[in-house]
């Protein structure tokens, strides 16, 4: 019997896959997985806040409108563009948006009497939390309400949003985000160019387009699938392509600090500083009433340079941010370079390891946006230009 | 759009194949293959398809007069006009700004103040290889091999099929005429499943193996001047299978992809780096090209018909132009003469190396071919003088990064290559550990594409 099994078996037929069958069946998985991801809260996927907030500003700000997000492992955007694991400063990191898509834990009481902050991802915070972002930092310092309607460009319209008549407007404008100023009323300015973008943005209610780009546009399987072959370019198995995306130099205390190259690049080099479309913005918010104050952000390399085990010798024009605020005054428009205090400070608290910026990350710290708060209180502006109280 | 590309996995192919399944009629396939040729070709320049129409309207035009006349006078008109025109069309795009360049430093030994102008021509992608299908259709049209196609459509078809556009093989109409005739016939789609087969295992070839050589030995090779010995030889090793295996990657992509559609491609790598000699090695590397070199060059010019130095002659003169036809560089002309040399010096001492045993043929063609691809990767004749001294002489030092993970690639693509079955060779009828082991190197190959850093196949570039 055993051996008619035997010969049975044997005389059958090989089971045999056909490949025509499982190829299909596993790109079709990985189609329907990308698709479902997608639906997936973006906070599962990102490693820091910035990535899941700006998924859906379906609001006038850059950020998904009322949305909470917490991480008790953020780490730095450097560390991961050059996917450095080994130099990561894990943090935990809390960003609330408010109704309009800005960065506030609570709504605005309008008409708005107090400070408007705007600008670039350092004015918005990025890698630090709500209660550290310069926002609420420049609101106790100075005793001032702070509306925090940065995050992406100068954006004039939360004034008349919030019905402003009388007190400030910061535009913290950073070094490295200093070529060319945006002036963009709608964030969906910022998003794709891609022609098939801007026809749907014509066709489409913002609401839609937004959800559509967002949707598009952001792969969680990606950042999966990603995440998986850069745990392999690790220099051993695999080189790591990305290292070079940034500078990695020591501090002299012996700390890896991370710049980004660009920075490096642009260390003492004069950049054109056209004052005509701030002054314009000045005169705007002047006949409104509203005070004006442009806040000098220098790169981070700057601040470090002369602290490196091995700076780097260049000859240059000066620091940008020195020439920058020299042209702005000459024009009449107050300015706040924090340039020297900053390289100050960033040497007296070098012994001790606390720093303006984050190691692994090419923005200000708590510690750095601190420094910035109260140089801004210190210069008077925020207080000169508080509303008087109302009637 | 890449093969390995997201929008050609997860939309071009399958609207492409299942529309094709649809569709009944033979005219309704070749339209739509056509289209979708067209199509997939636009997603690089679609000003270019201009150029590939014009290609195939002139030799579909030419096949029309070879049918009409049987008079030699108008014959040979419609054998002339369009082949001067596929070569104008490939000399302006490919070789003006070479031929202008040479020329250039030429008059420069004169005259050092004479800057040769250049023009800003780009590289239309697949040229090389279209012009060739439509060159060999008229040919083989003259000499009465096939009977031309009256079916415009049919014609388009063969010429912009997707799968064999941009990077070959170069199919010969009489190669897939009688699938193209078929191709509405129902057991067309018998196929289907080993195509599937074809294409997963070149996906593997070219994503996994071949493009993680790469990263690793492209940056090597970027920093040429500071390579020690172990260095030069690692990336020419390195380079030599990552060439291998992203061409034959893509050739088995391409046939794959032609067999999802009831289209049978030729076999385009035979185990090359199992070849015993030069010749064994042309016989199986490249083989569409060089069976078009040998039966459309080698052979008009006389072949091995007039004595050896004629025979030598021609040999040297095809393995020139088959050189040229890789790209506008004197790198790739110097490794056309030095295959050419290898060839003909291949021609004396046969019996001395026939004793030999065949593993030390093997590693001796192996070498040549290895010494032969220097010349084919660098990018300046100092590069290639440069990787050829530090291999040849010792320098100290290893400077690799992820010099395990290149190790362990190179003795997997080593094995592969030299003692593993080629895909031809393949009965594509897997077990259910098999199955699931391709399929879970599939995965892996979306996990890298999804990632986004592959390098285009190298073979587009030409």
């Amino acid at each position: 019997m055993a051996t008619t099994t035997q010969l049975a078996k044997s005389t059958a037929p090989p089971r045999t896959k056909p490949l025509g069958r499982i190829a299909p069946l596993i790109l079709a998985a990985c189609f329907l997985l990308d698709v479902a991801l997608r639906l997936v809260p973006p906070e599962w996927s990102s490693f820091r806040a910035w990535e899941a907030v700006r998924k859906f500003p379906l609001a006038s700000g850059p950020f998904t409108p009322s949305y909470a997000y917490r991480n008790t492992k953020s780490y730095g955007d450097l560390a991961n563009m050059a996917n450095l694991p080994g130099l990561r400063s894990y943090r935990l990191e809390i960003f609330h948006s408010d109704r309009r898509g800005f960065r506030n834990r609570s709504e605005p009481a309008v008409p708005f009497r107090g400070i408007l902050l705007t600008g670039d991802s350092f004015a918005a915070g990025s890698g630090v939390s709500d209660g550290d972002a310069l926002g609420e930092q420049l609101a106790a310092a100075s005793g001032v309400p702070v509306y925090n309607a940065a995050g992406w460009a100068l954006s004039l319209r939360q004034v008349s949003n919030l019905r402003m008549s009388c007190g400030l407007v910061i535009w913290e404008m950073s070094e490295r985000g200093s070529e060319g100023i945006p002036l963009q009323e709608n964030v969906a300015e910022d998003l794709d160019q891609d022609l098939k973008w801007r026809l749907l943005h014509r066709i489409a209610d913002h609401r839609t387009y937004v959800l559509l780009y967002g949707l598009w546009s952001y792969s969680p399987l990606r950042v999966l699938f990603s995440r998986a072959i850069r745990s392999l370019q690790n220099d051993r198995i695999l080189p790591n392509p990305e290292r070079n995306e940034v500078v990695v130099a020591r501090l002299r205390n012996g700390d890896e600090f991370l710049f980004l190259p660009s920075e490096v690049k642009n260390y003492q080099q004069d950049r054109p500083t056209d004052p005509s479309l701030l002054l314009r913005v000045q005169s705007q918010l002047a006949a409104r009433g509203i005070a004006f104050l442009v806040l000098l952000v220098p790169d981070k390399y700057v601040v470090y340079h002369d602290l490196l085990l091995t700076p780097g010798n260049q000859p240059g024009h000066g620091l940008w941010t020195d020439i920058a605020a020299e042209r702005l005054r000459s024009v009449n428009i107050p300015a706040v370079n924090l340039t020297h205090l900053f390289r100050t400070n960033a040497e007296r608290l070098l012994a001790s390891r606390s720093y303006l910026y984050w190691p692994d990350d090419s923005h200000w710290s708590a510690e750095g946006i601190r420094e910035a708060a109260t140089e801004i209180v210190r210069s008077g502006a925020a207080q000169a230009q508080t509303c008087r109280p109302a009637p | 759009m890449l093969f390995i590309s997201i929008k050609f996995l997860y939309f071009f192919l399958p609207i492409t194949y299942l529309v094709f399944w649809r569709l009944r009629t033979k005219s309704q396939r070749y339209v739509w293959l056509t289209i979708t040729g067209y199509v997939f070709y636009s997603f690089w320049n679609p000003k270019f398809c201009a150029l590939m129409a014009l290609s195939t309207a002139v030799s579909y035009i030419a096949g029309l007069g070879f049918l009409r006349w049987q008079d030699a006078r108008r014959r040979r008109l419609c054998l002339v006009i369009p082949i001067a025109s596929d070569l104008l069309i490939l000399g302006i795009f490919k070789y003006a700004n070479f031929v202008l360049c040479s020329g250039g430093s030429l008059v420069r030994i004169l005259d050092p103040s004479f800057h040769p102008p250049a023009f800003d021509i780009v590289l239309p992608v697949g040229i090389s290889f279209y012009t060739f299908h439509t060159i060999t259709y008229i040919v083989d049209s003259y000499r009465g091999t096939i009977r031309p196609t009256r079916n415009l459509f049919e014609f388009s078809c063969y010429v912009s099929l997707f799968s064999q556009l941009v990077a070959g093989p170069i199919v010969r109409f009489r190669q897939v005429e009688q699938d193209l005739e078929n191709i509405d016939h129902p057991g067309q789609s018998r196929d289907v499943g080993r195509g599937w087969s074809f294409f997963v295992l070149g996906m593997i070839k070219k994503v996994l193996i071949a493009d993680n050589i790469a990263l690793i030995i492209n940056p090597a090779l970027a920093n040429w001047r500071s390579l020690a010995t172990v260095d030069a030889w690692l990336c020419m090793l390195g380079y030599t299978y990552q060439l291998y295996f992203d061409f034959s990657g893509y050739s088995d992509m391409a046939v794959g992809l032609g067999a999802m559609f009831g289209i049978r491609l030729p076999q385009n790598f035979n185990s090359p780096y199992k070849a015993v000699d030069i010749s064994d090695f042309w016989r199986r590397w490249h083989i569409s090209l060089s069976s078009v070199l040998r039966d459309y060059l080698y052979i008009p010019l006389g072949g091995s018909r007039h004595g050896e130095w004629r025979t030598c002659r021609n040999l040297a003169i095809t393995m020139l132009l088959g050189g040229l036809w890789h790209g506008a560089n004197w790198t790739f002309v110097a490794w056309g003469a030095y295959h050419g040399l290898l060839l003909v010096a291949g021609r004396y001492g046969v019996g001395l190396r026939e004793a030999w045993p065949a593993l030390l043929r093997r590693s001796a063609t192996f070498l040549l071919v290895v010494i032969g691809w220097v010349l084919f990767r660098s990018e300046s004749f100092p590069m290639a003088s440069r990787l050829l001294q530090m291999m040849f002489t010792w320098n100290a030092g290893l400077h690799l990064a992820a010099l395990p993970g290149l190790i362990a690639l190179l003795a997997l693509a080593a094995a592969l290559a030299h003692w593993g079955p080629n895909t031809f060779e393949m009965k594509h009828q897997w077990g259910p550990a098999p199955a699931l082991g391709l399929g879970i190197l599939l995965v892996a190959c979306m996990a890298f594409i999804y990632r986004g850093q592959q390098s285009p196949f190298l073979y587009f570039q030409f």
